[in-house]
C-alpha cells in the first residue's frame, strides 16, 4: 500500500510535470505569447535610455506588424491601415513623450483558428512619467494576428472603447 | 511550559487528514479570493480622496446579485479579466442624462450634491443620455483634466461588484 508522504511526492511530481509540460510545450500560442512579451519588454522605457536604443525597440515593436495593418481606436471612431514604416514612427514618437515608461499586458486571451489566425484579447496597461508627473493607463485591446513566413504578426489591432463618453 | 500544540501546529505530521485539511483551506482560499472578495490594490488618484494611490480594498462580487445598482455606488470594472480593474462611482443610470457645468455635476437637469468631491474641478460635458444596460461611472478626483480621466457609460455587465469598505 501507498503511504501517504509517497501519495504526496507522487501528486507534487506531477503538478509540477503538468506545469512545465503546458509552461514550455513549444505551439502557436507559446509563439504568440512571445510577441506579446517582446511588446512589453520594447515597449517600456528606462530613464537613461540613449535614442539609438528607442530606434531599435521601434523596430523590434513594429516588426510585429503585418505590413500594413489595420488599426482601430473605438472610442474616435477612427479605423485606418498603417504601413509598418509609419507604425514604426509612431512608436517612436509615443516613446519619446515619456521620461519613462512600463507597459504591461494582462488578462490575455489567445483563440487559435485552424488557418494560421489568432484573436487575441488583453488589457494593456501604461505607467509612465512625463515632466516629473505621473501618468497611468489601461486599455482593452482586440487583435487578430497571422501566421506569416513562420512569424505570428498583428494584422489588425483595436483599442476597445470600455467607458464611452 | 506546554509547547507540544506549538510544535504540532508549525511542524505538523505529515499524515492524511493533515493534507485533507491543507488541501480544503487551499480551496476555499482560492474560492473566495477569486469568486468572493477580490483583493485589490489601488493605483492611480482617479478616486481620490476617498480611495488613496497605494490603498488596499476587497471586491465584494455579491454586491449586486439580489439588487441593481445605484447612484453614488463605487464599483469595480472590469477589462478583458480580472488582472486590471476600474474603480469608479456611479453618477448616472441607464436612461437619466448626465451632464457637468462648471464641475457641478447635473443629472436629469438636476444638480446632484457631491460630497466625496473635495476639490474645484471646471469640468464641462454637454448632456449624454445613458443607454440601456449600461451606467455611467466618474472618479471622484476631478482636478485631473478631463482628458485624461477615464470616465463614461460602461456595460453594466463589465461590474464585478462593489468595494467593501
Amino acid at each position: 500500500m501507498v503511504n501517504v508522504k509517497t501519495l504526496v511526492l507522487i501528486i507534487s511530481i506531477a503538478i509540477l510535470a503538468g506545469y512545465i509540460a503546458i509552461r514550455f510545450w513549444p505551439g502557436d500560442e507559446r509563439a504568440i505569447r512571445k510577441q506579446l512579451a517582446l511588446i512589453e519588454e520594447a515597449g517600456s522605457k528606462g530613464a537613461a535610455e540613449q535614442p539609438i536604443e528607442a530606434l531599435f525597440k521601434a523596430k523590434q515593436i513594429a516588426d510585429l506588424f503585418a505590413d500594413p495593418c489595420l488599426l482601430t481606436v473605438e472610442a474616435v471612431r477612427y479605423a485606418g491601415s498603417y504601413p509598418r514604416k509609419q507604425i514604426q514612427d509612431r512608436i517612436v514618437m509615443v516613446r519619446a513623450f515619456y521620461a519613462q515608461a512600463r507597459v504591461s499586458l494582462h488578462d490575455i486571451s489567445i483563440e487559435i483558428a485552424e488557418t494560421n489566425t489568432a484573436v487575441v484579447h488583453g488589457t494593456i496597461r501604461l505607467r509612465g512619467e512625463v515632466k516629473g508627473e505621473a501618468i497611468a493607463d489601461v486599455h482593452e485591446l482586440r487583435a487578430e494576428m497571422k501566421k506569416i513566413d513562420g512569424n505570428w504578426l498583428f494584422t489588425s489591432v483595436a483599442i476597445v472603447e470600455v467607458l464611452e463618453r | 511550559m506546554e509547547t507540544g500544540w506549538l510544535r504540532r501546529f508549525l511542524l505538523p505530521d505529515l499524515n492524511g487528514r493533515f493534507v485533507l485539511r491543507l488541501l480544503l483551506v487551499a480551496v476555499i482560499a482560492v474560492v473566495v479570493c477569486t469568486q468572493v472578495l477580490v483583493p485589490l490594490r489601488i493605483e492611480g488618484k482617479s478616486m481620490e480622496p476617498t480611495y488613496d494611490d497605494g490603498g488596499f480594498n476587497l471586491c465584494w462580487r455579491g454586491r449586486y446579485l439580489f439588487s441593481e445598482p445605484e447612484r453614488g455606488d463605487v464599483v469595480v470594472i472590469r477589462f478583458t479579466g480580472r488582472r486590471v480593474m476600474l474603480l469608479k462611482r456611479i453618477i448616472g443610470l441607464a436612461g437619466d442624462t448626465v451632464e457637468f457645468r462648471n464641475g457641478a455635476l447635473f443629472v436629469n437637469n438636476i444638480w446632484v450634491k457631491e460630497p466625496y468631491v473635495r476639490s474645484p474641478s471646471d469640468w464641462n460635458l454637454a448632456p449624454r443620455k445613458v443607454e440601456p444596460g449600461k451606467v455611467y461611472v466618474v472618479g471622484d478626483n476631478r482636478t485631473v483634466h478631463m482628458d485624461r480621466h477615464h470616465f463614461g457609460q460602461v456595460e453594466q455587465e463589465r461590474i464585478m461588484g462593489g468595494v467593501l469598505w
